[in-house]
């Protein structure tokens, strides 16, 4: 039911693809597959610029942001959601925010469902999403290395963490075979994206005696 | 060519002066702050937030390669905050509710444009 209120918001002139999230959980997405993690990232970085906001006293609740082609704009629901929708440039705002309304209690029922499942329905199938921590099938890798160095790199690089290390395990797993994959490797490429130099030797320290290099 | 600062001033009188506008901030693209007409130094700090945050997600590919050209913070009861993301600054738009934003946005973009 839910992905087709998406779709429905998907018929309305100028909108390509919508999704719903609690946190950075996903939960029905019409956005391709390969747009998960992207997503998740998104839902981060959405949720940090709202909340950042709120400390002035203000009750901002949507943010749109536009690139060469298209516009992203999100939009908060109650205490945990967020919609996200993939628009045209030139969208007719005024028709959105009139779906928005209309559509508002129907999200916030999915939110409030404690079981909803976490990946209702996905728009554009090709194969089941797969959540970043599952990417990786490294020798001496593991979900809890990968989740205890995301925490560590949002120390120093906030919420883009979490794109930052996906991107860079991904391609690292992409170039090398297995047995030839070195953990020094993986962390000097992360530290590349570290531009204060204090700030990556303190990373480089923590991280290596996490990964016990 | 105009001088950085020239550039500046022109931009921020310019845009100081349309109506709808009740202040703003020019920064760097890394956020850190060249200027403000506005007062409240909350809404300041969390503009010079926006436009540093951004470029890093521009680099790590959250947006396909693409460049964030304009952001818009909007709220229900208030007039939105406006970012416009120039090659090198971000000029933060504090605007009136009254006003109407999308013609505000055209002629910001057009003073940039000039200005540039």
């Amino acid at each position: 039911m839910m992905e087709l209120a998406l779709r429905e918001l998907e018929n309305m002139g100028g909108i390509r693809h919508a999704c719903l999230m609690r946190r950075d959980e996903l939960l029905v997405s019409t956005f391709p597959n390969f747009m998960y993690a992207r997503l998740c990232g998104l839902a981060q970085l959405f949720n940090q610029m709202l909340s950042c906001i709120a400390n002035t006293g203000r009750d901002y609740n949507e943010i749109q942001i536009e690139l060469e082609d298209r516009v992203l704009t999100s939009v908060r629901l109650g205490e945990q959601g967020l919609i996200i929708i993939q628009t045209e440039k030139e969208v007719n705002l005024a028709l959105i925010d009139q779906a928005f309304k209309t559509m508002k209690p129907h999200l916030l029922e999915v939110l409030q469902d404690k079981n909803a499942p976490q990946q209702l329905k996905f728009g554009v199938s090709v194969e089941p999403p797969v959540a970043i921590a599952e990417t990786t099938t490294l020798v001496e890798w593991s979900d809890e290395k990968q989740q205890g160095l995301r925490l560590l790199l949002a120390e120093y690089i906030g919420p883009a963490a979490l794109i930052v290390l996906s991107k860079v395990v991904q391609e690292w797993t992409d170039e090398l075979p297995n047995h030839q994959r070195e953990l020094s490797v993986l962390l000097e490429r992360l530290l590349s994206f570290i531009d204060n130099k204090e700030k990556a030797e303190a990373f480089r320290l923590r991280a290596s005696t996490f990964l016990n290099l | 060519m105009k001088g950085a600062t020239v550039l500046r001033k022109m931009i921020v009188d310019q845009v100081s002066g349309m109506s709808g506008v009740e202040g703003l901030v020019l920064t760097d693209r890394s956020g850190t702050l060249l200027g403000s007409t506005l007062r409240d130094q909350k809404m300041v700090e969390y503009l010079s937030f926006m436009a540093g945050i951004l470029p890093m997600f521009e680099q790590v590919g959250f947006f396909d390669q693409q460049r964030v050209k304009h952001v818009m913070v909007r709220s229900p009861s208030g007039g939105p905050v406006m970012l416009f993301v120039t090659e090198y600054e971000v000029l933060g738009v504090l605007s009136s509710k009254e006003g109407n934003s999308q013609l505000l946005k055209r002629n910001i973009e057009k003073c940039l444009v000039e200005c540039s």
